[in-house]
């Protein structure tokens, strides 16, 4: 199934993209998104993504077709995915 | 006269804002009689400050510890070049004062910390949370949801912003939403003053209508800008 994710603040800077269309099996939730993305991209954009454990940070933010979900939440043929890593004031 | 009572003075001042649909007379008696708590007074906070008290604001109490650099000058529209070496949120207090000599300002020289929030916090109706660093932000939410008051949390990277009101019992907690600190969030950042000028006024705005009583304050949904691109989502937050 075709998605299409998004990047946000630093992540776009990492990504060095805003979007992109991506190509994941039936099925995937929106970690395998993120895992897929780490993988695709590498440093630095993987280690804003994933925690050492290899799992999504606890603070990303994952907007699937504009609501906030977990990444446990199950993707859909042409879903837009938001993901952001919290940013802060100054 | 009570406190919030309009004066002849007052309707001649905000005229321009009275006619506000949802708002009027009663809406700037309300923000007469308000008091909110800006942390810190920096690009961001300047902008909140500088537009709550041409609003009419009653009281600004200002938290920001440290003396001004050159470089906060690019941002930091309440600052002026002479006041290089001093503090800033003695600077700031005095250009609001200038704008507006019936705001009351009430100037901290510290950041908001685990032992000031609660007091710092206590004493206000509204906090707009306007600090780089999250040790600070959530110091300031925990105190604020702990007293059920509102809190507008603003935020702002390279020409990128985020935007969301929280209260306890409505709405999740910062803490909530962001378990953790980031590890890669640094104090210092890309931006330019015109993006923490936009946020700010949408930190005021948010501000504004949530002590008036008017319009649809950001609950539940977060307003997330890409100035680079000019594009705007509003996504929705899990409730509590």
């Amino acid at each position: 199934m075709k998605v299409t994710l998004e990047y946000f603040g630093m992540l776009r800077e990492a990504a060095g993209l805003n979007q992109e269309d991506l190509e994941l099996p039936a099925g995937a939730d929106a970690g395998a998104l993120v895992q897929f993305a780490a993988e695709r991209h590498g440093e630095p954009l993987r280690s804003l993504l994933l925690s050492a454990e290899e799992v999504p940070h606890s603070w990303l933010l994952i907007a699937i077709d504009d609501v906030v979900e977990s990444h446990q939440v199950e993707l859909a043929q042409g879903s837009h995915v938001l993901l952001s890593s919290p940013i802060s004031g100054g | 006269m009570c406190p919030g009572e309009l004066t002849d003075g007052d309707r001649s001042r905000y005229q321009w804002q009275l006619g506000v649909s949802g708002f009027g007379e009663d809406g700037q008696a309300r923000l007469k009689a308000a008091s909110v708590l800006v942390s810190r007074v920096g690009g961001l906070g300047s902008a909140v400050a500088y537009e709550l008290a041409a609003a009419g604001i009653g009281r600004l109490v200002l938290a920001h510890g440290g003396n001004l650099r050159a470089d906060d000058l690019n941002r930091q529209l309440l600052m002026t070049d002479d006041w290089i070496g001093k503090p800033r949120v003695q600077c700031a207090a005095r250009r609001l004062r200038e704008l507006n000599p019936d705001l009351e300002v009430v100037a901290i020289e510290a950041n908001i910390s685990d032992t000031n929030a609660a007091e710092l916090v206590g004493e206000v109706d509204l906090v707009v949370d306007c600090a780089p660093l999250f040790e600070e932000r959530y110091a300031m939410n925990a105190a604020a949801f702990s007293k059920g008051i509102p809190i507008v949390e603003c935020a702002m990277y390279d020409l990128d912003l985020t935007i969301t009101s929280q209260q306890h019992g409505r709405t999740r907690s910062l803490r909530e939403l962001v378990p953790q600190p980031p590890v890669h969030w640094k104090r210092e950042f890309p931006v330019f003053g015109a993006v923490s000028g936009t946020v700010g006024c949408l930190g005021a705005m948010e501000a504004i209508k949530i002590l008036a009583g008017f319009g649809e304050p950001l609950w539940n949904r977060m307003l997330m800008m890409d100035l680079r691109s000019m594009s705007t989502r509003l996504v929705t937050l899990p409730t509590p």
